[in-house]
């Protein structure tokens, strides 16, 4: 029985100092222990699905990219996919290669981002700032090979926009060879770091069964055991001709869902490798009519953070008649709150609820377009 | 331990950040293919306004002059996606390298 005459209510969020993005976790707390947990993720409702009906296909590839900043090849890929397919014409070879390209390289990216988050909220900094100085590496290479940083505007409906050259190549060549290096160091140093395996073994423990009961997806559900990759699941795009292991560990905690992040940033390193050596010649863009012939469409993408589903219902127009995102946060949200309560042995102090939440990789931004009412 | 090797390298290492406003603009390396204010050449345009059609953010408007149609782009409104250089059909509109757009006055803001 509890120490305290009663529960108290702590609310974090949806604005505070740990928090980067509006979500209202409302903890019960006995003492140090959080016993139970209200998520409430309806705060940034940004109205993108209904914004996407006035605009036009075109148009809303630009939209859909700004669904989510880090993941916006997954979001486009994802958009492009469902085009394509109610035209019933997919992508010419060489620009699917060139998208898986793009899409490992924006793993990198995001998991190089998460674990420099990770490390910023068990209050390690110094790793963050080395973290997001490789990340750099990534990025300089997207900002060559697409155009910008962040929000590339690399595929378009039909195809890719640019075409790799040999400069860009080499180049990407070369830093994948650095970041493979660094992968490594990082690998060793956060295993062997005490500050960091403090803080992370035997956090946010959830276990395989629950994993799988409560539909968890992405390199979270991996780190449980459940080998979840639409990579692998349902191939799309090239990804039937790049090899690709589905990462996993039976860890089940924070440290375990650190480890197979950087295993699939290596997993992302060797990919691209492959993809540079077996690029198909051809051309990377078709270009297909504005007008999309009617029917239901549902794409699947393994984004960086996990399942990603798109849907586009059309009526024959030049726009969308319904548009539906579903994001990995939107699908991770159950296994949080889970996590968050202390049940038996298993204890949630307060000071670990930022790394958990941090562990899901969450991205509320992106999650919250539907609001309820009344 | 590892890590206090790394931080003695990045103590004496190179600086990753560069100094604003550049003391050099050489310093800045930009790929190519990097989308910074537009430039159309008028003599390829056509006036056939798909790049207004096309335009996400509505940052295109198509006015006459002598020569007939041609769009006016407004960088406050563009967020540089290049769509507008990929739909034009005679491939007038092309990107520049120039990024520092920011302005105090919307009037310099237009690339006419």
């Amino acid at each position: 029985m509890s120490s305290y005459e009663r529960l108290f209510d702590i609310p974090i969020g949806p604005q505070h100092p740990a928090l980067k993005e509006p979500v209202l976790l409302n903890l019960k707390v006995d003492g140090e222990h959080v016993v139970d947990v209200g998520v409430d993720i309806s705060y940034n409702h940004r109205g993108m699905e209904k914004a996407a009906e006035y605009r036009t296909y075109v148009q809303n590839l630009y939209l859909i990219e700004r669904v989510c900043g880090i993941c916006n090849i997954a979001h486009t890929l994802s958009f492009g996919t469902a085009i394509e397919g109610l035209h019933g014409k997919p992508a010419p070879e060489r620009a699917k290669v060139l998208r898986v390209l793009a899409e490992e390289l924006e793993r990198i990216q995001s998991h190089l981002l998460w674990l420099g988050i990770a490390a910023h909220e068990i209050g390690f900094d110094t790793l963050f700032m080395y973290v997001w100085l490789d990340r750099e590496i990534s990025l300089d290479i997207m900002e060559a090979f697409a155009g910008n940083r962040i929000t590339s505007s690399y595929i378009s409906i039909g195809g890719v926009k640019r075409d790799m050259t040999p400069e860009i190549a080499g180049k990407m060549l070369k830093g994948m060879d650095k970041l493979e290096g660094r992968m490594a160091y990082y690998r060793k140093a956060i295993s062997e770091e005490r500050t960091v395996l403090k803080r992370t073994q035997g956090v946010g423990l959830l276990g395989a069964a629950d994993v799988a009961s409560l539909s968890a997806v992405g390199p979270f559900a991996r780190a449980s055991g459940v080998a979840v990759d639409v990579r692998a699941d349902d191939p799309y795009a090239a990804h039937e001709l790049v090899p690709i292991k589905v990462v996993t560990g039976d860890g089940c905690d924070v440290f375990t869902r650190i480890m197979v992040r950087i295993d699939e940033v290596v997993e992302s390193i060797n990919a691209i490798r492959f993809c540079l050596g077996h690029l198909p010649s051809g051309p990377i863009l078709q270009r297909l009519p504005r007008r999309v012939p009617a029917g239901d469409f549902l794409s699947r993408v393994e984004a960086p953070r996990g399942e990603l589903t798109h849907f586009v219902r059309s009526d024959g127009s030049d726009k969308p008649y319904r548009y539906k995102i579903k994001t990995p946060t939107f699908s991770n949200i159950p296994s949080l709150a889970k996590m968050l309560k202390s049940t038996g042995r298993y204890v949630v102090n307060i000071a670990d609820v930022p790394v958990i939440l941090a562990s899901i990789d969450p991205c509320f931004s992106c999650t919250a377009r539907f609001e309820r009412i009344g | 331990m590892s890590i206090y090797r790394e931080a003695y390298r990045s103590l004496f290492g190179k600086k990753a950040t560069l100094g604003y406003p550049y003391r050099d603009r050489e310093m800045v390396h930009l790929p190519d293919g990097f989308r910074g204010r537009m430039a159309l050449k008028r003599e390829a345009c056509i006036g056939c306004t798909i790049c207004e059609k096309d335009c996400p953010s509505t940052a295109i408007t198509i006015i006459v002059d002598q020569k007939g149609k041609r769009p006016v782009f407004y960088l406050d409104k563009c967020m540089f996606c290049g769509q507008c250089q990929e739909s034009c059909p005679t491939k007038a509109i092309s990107f520049t390298k120039e990024f520092e757009n920011a302005a105090l006055s919307r009037g310099v803001m237009e690339v006419r």
